[in-house]
């Protein structure tokens, strides 16, 4: 795997995994059970 | 946390699977990528949010949701969403029938060659084609699906469907986090992954690409479907609008990564020659999944492991995306006075008996795909115009009330972009039809022209606005029906 593929995969995998993440972060500190 | 993972799942389906890979790496790889991403910024997240704050506030199904949110008058617009949905649902739950026979199959080793094929043809085709002749096989797997689906939404949300949908999302993530790693370890993967992911920045002048990403997120990620807006009824009532609704639009793009490299890799892996896995690629969803990556498996060491888990994640998306449209249908009947069993029932019946011709022919499956599909498109509208008829600044109030990330300006623009958004993509799947139909595009009676889909949505139009008062007046009150507002 050359270094510009690799660049690429961690540019859309990691970038939508941070926002994933952050977001999922954000709804787990306000967790809590439905009605 | 419950409500995002039924709507992950709602929103993880077949498509990410086997669409997903197949147009991100035929329009540029990521320069698709990242049209994907604004078409996310731009339609799903907004809509989504949309969604989530009429089924939160109504506390209603769809049919309620617009009747509060749009004034009694168009109420019409919550049964035309109900009528496109589940005209989905009647022939998806064949599809996801197609994906537990193929599972079934490949466990107990079924989709490794024993004999010979006949010459021309590969054992995929054989196999394809013997089942989808079989309607004792399609329909029998037809009334599978929609029997575990109707005994899931029959035992009720949190007895049901909260218990069936979280285990079905974790193996659905494990299945395929575990074979795209085995994907990517494949020698000659790499080919496969950068049509995926390396962008060809050229392909970001091609206005193709731009509607091509617009149509995948609005298809892929459930904005416009109505599904998150049934959900959000049985969610608690604070639950962060904002914050969710990014969850599932980003979710779904992160699954389609996993999946894409799965798919791509293993294809440009273990394909022959880079012909063949062009010629996969544009065989379309059916014959990539149920041909051409059977035959490519089937030459893999470890298939028989690899292969039923393929079709075991893609039964699971099938199905708890199938289980979602199910919950929507049951939902409005329970609106009406049903209770869940008998509303579950009454679904379930519908589901099995209009799925049948779906079921016996793969042409009227396709019609059906192609008309309401499309009308999708028009059930994303609809949501856009009830927000901007209730008053989208406040509606941003609203959502900003229950919301850690307070929603700015952006989303109002982006609810009055929307029907921009839509005449654009509407237009070129009209254009495209008349294009390809030059001389027949006109005809209701052929399967992918422009005429089937008008006569349709047409008597559907007709009988839900003659319906209208009937469901204005029938759909029981929610908290926000006393509470008048313009329109009522």
């Amino acid at each position: 795997m050359d270094a510009e593929l690799v660049f690429w995969i961690a540019f859309f995998v990691g970038g939508y995994s941070l926002v994933v993440g952050t977001l999922l972060r954000i709804a787990l500190k306000n967790g809590g059970s439905e009605d | 946390m419950a409500i995002i993972i039924a709507a992950v799942s709602m929103a993880v389906g077949t498509g990410n699977i086997w669409r997903f890979p197949r147009v991100a790496a035929e329009w540029g790889g990521g320069a698709f990528l990242i049209a994907v991403t604004v078409a996310l910024l731009i339609w799903a997240v907004p809509l989504l949010m949309c969604e989530f704050l009429m089924g939160s506030r109504s506390r209603l199904g769809n049919i309620g949701a617009f009747r509060d949110f749009m004034g009694r008058k168009n109420t019409w617009a919550g049964g035309f969403m109900v009528v496109v949905t589940l005209g989905i649902m009647f022939y998806y739950s064949v599809v996801a029938g197609w994906c537990i026979r193929y599972f079934v199959v490949a466990a107990t080793g079924g989709l490794v060659p024993d004999g010979e094929v006949a010459s021309g043809t590969t054992f995929g085709q054989e196999n394809w084609a013997a089942f989808i002749a079989n309607p004792l096989e399609t329909i029998g797997y037809h009334a599978v699906a929609v029997i575990f689906t109707t005994t899931v939404v029959y035992q009720g949300i949190k007895g049901g469907l909260e218990r069936v949908l979280k285990v079905f999302l974790v193996a659905l993530l494990v299945i395929l986090l575990v074979l795209a790693a085995r994907a990517v370890m494949l020698p000659g993967s790499a080919a496969g992954l950068r049509f995926l992911f390396v962008p060809e920045w050229a392909q970001l002048l091609n206005a193709r690409v731009w509607l091509e990403a617009f149509t995948q997120v609005a298809w892929s990620t459930g904005a416009g479907w109505g599904l998150l807006m049934v959900y959000a009824v049985y969610a608690r009532k604070n639950e962060d609008i904002a914050v969710n609704s990014g969850i599932i639009a980003f979710s779904d793009v992160l699954v389609g990564f996993f999946a894409a490299a799965l798919v791509l890799g293993t294809l440009f892996a273990v394909a022959p020659t880079p012909e063949f896995a062009d010629e996969a690629l544009g065989s379309g969803n059916y014959g990539l999944t149920f041909i051409y990556i059977v035959d490519l498996i089937a030459t893999m060491p470890g298939a028989w492991i690899i292969s039923p888990l393929f079709f075991l994640a893609l039964a699971l998306a099938g199905v708890s995306s199938f289980i979602a449209m199910f919950e929507l249908g049951t939902t409005n009947l329970m609106n009406f006075g049903f209770h869940r069993r008998n509303a579950a029932v009454v679904v379930g019946t519908l589901a099995f008996l209009l799925g049948i011709p779906s079921a016996l022919s793969i042409d009227f499956l396709g019609n059906q795909d192609w008309v309401w599909g499309v009308g999708l498109l028009i059930s994303g509208l609809l949501t856009a115009l009830a927000i901007l008829k209730y008053g989208v600044d406040r509606a941003r109030a609203e959502i900003n009330e229950t919301s850690d990330i307070q929603v700015g300006q952006w989303w109002t623009i982006c609810i009055r972009f929307i029907p921009v958004v839509f005449l654009v993509l509407f237009s070129w799947w009209i254009y495209q039809s008349v294009r390809d139909n030059p001389d027949t595009w006109w005809n209701p009676l052929e399967t992918y022209s422009t005429g089937t889909m008008a006569l349709q949505w047409g008597i559907v139009l007709v009988l839900v606005l003659a319906l209208n008062r009937f469901l204005a007046d029938r759909v029981k009150d929610g908290p926000m029906t006393k509470g008048d507002h313009d329109g009522r």
